[in-house]
């Protein structure tokens, strides 16, 4: 029996053959585009995010901590007639919000949306910059705005900006 | 600038919480953890009242339960190249501080129109040009971000204001 085998042909092992793995480094991070706001605004993961001025985002968080309030202590998240949870930050923005929203009333906010609907060629970046900086010359606003700069020729822009201020409350 | 953002958190929740009142429960837990958060790009300032929750899942070995919740809320992202508008917080011979909610940015003499200069003998310190422009302690200024780092729980900008239409603000 052994002998048998001994004589048998000797089955070709091949040759080991060295295989890296499949993945022989760390995948590279995805590149890191630089996100501004510049002539040509990169806005990275917020790009179809709507964006607001600081006039709409006090209106709508005066609205929902109006409505917190409302709801009987019982049914509060938060406990009591607490409106947010007092961190540093919330105190701050609301603060800053107060001191730098230009259009405090409600009807005042709404025509300016509605003014700036009209025109479809800003994107809701620029109509939120806009109405946060309530610029008084287009000559500002393009300057500021870098983007605004094709959008817009200087009468337009400038009949849109006097449309503006008459619609803000005189802070100060 | 302020965005309207939706967003995702997963929340575990302690067995003794399981309940008729589980969903205010979660409701406070988002409340809590998550408004004024910074993650390093944005802060969240308020979420809206109107969210999602998924079905909960226990986690084997533990008993607590997962929930994935979709919200909206309002975040606050600065952008490299953004203007804004902000508060000088303190004001020094290099420069002065300014804050644009929780933003903290600071402005370096590199960065102040050569004609505007540091009078140390005013009550308080201010940067002015002897003229209308006078920057002090509580001035509201317009300033232009020109770089941005995150912290842990906070971020900070370089801003500038030797660009045109920059400055104090007339109030």
């Amino acid at each position: 029996m052994e002998e048998e085998m001994k004589d048998a042909p000797r089955v070709q092992q091949p040759a080991p053959v060295f295989r890296a793995p499949k993945q022989i480094s760390r995948p590279k991070p995805p590149a890191q585009q630089e996100e501004e706001l510049g002539a040509e605004p990169k806005l990275g993961d917020f790009e179809d995010v709507h964006a607001l001025s600081v006039s709409e985002a006090h209106a709508v968080i005066t609205a929902v901590h109006a409505q917190r309030k409302k709801k009987d202590a019982g049914m509060n998240p938060l406990g009591g007639d607490r409106v947010h949870n007092d961190s540093q930050q919330i105190n701050q923005f609301l603060e800053y919000m107060e001191t730098f929203a230009r259009y405090k009333e409600a009807h005042n906010l709404h025509a300016l949306s509605a003014t700036l609907e009209s025109h479809p060629e800003l994107t809701s970046v620029e109509k939120a910059m806009l109405g946060s900086l309530a610029c008084d010359s287009a000559d500002e606003a393009k300057t500021l705005i870098p983007s605004l700069a094709n959008k817009a020729t200087d009468e337009e822009l400038q009949e849109l900006l006097d449309e503006m201020s008459k619609l803000q409350d005189r802070y100060g | 600038m302020f965005f309207l953002k939706e967003l995702e958190k997963t929340i575990q929740l302690h067995p003794s919480y399981f309940g008729p009142l589980i969903r205010q429960h979660i409701h406070r837990e988002l409340l809590t953890k998550e408004e004024g958060s910074s993650t390093g790009k944005f802060t969240i300032v308020c979420i809206l009242d109107s969210f999602d929750i998924s079905d909960g899942q226990v986690i084997p070995g533990s008993g607590f339960a997962e929930y994935t919740v979709h919200y909206k809320a309002i975040v606050w992202r600065p952008y490299k190249g953004e203007v804004m508008d902000g508060v000088v917080t303190s004001v020094i011979r290099a420069g002065f501080f300014v804050d644009c909610g929780s933003l903290q940015a600071f402005v370096g003499n590199a960065m102040i129109p050569s004609e505007i200069r540091f009078d140390a003998n005013a009550t308080p310190p201010q940067w002015t040009d002897n003229g209308d422009q006078v920057i002090e302690k509580g001035t509201n200024i317009r300033i232009k971000i020109k770089g941005l780092r995150a912290e842990l729980d906070r971020m900070y900008a370089i801003g500038t204001m030797k660009e045109d239409y920059l400055g104090p603000l007339q109030s």
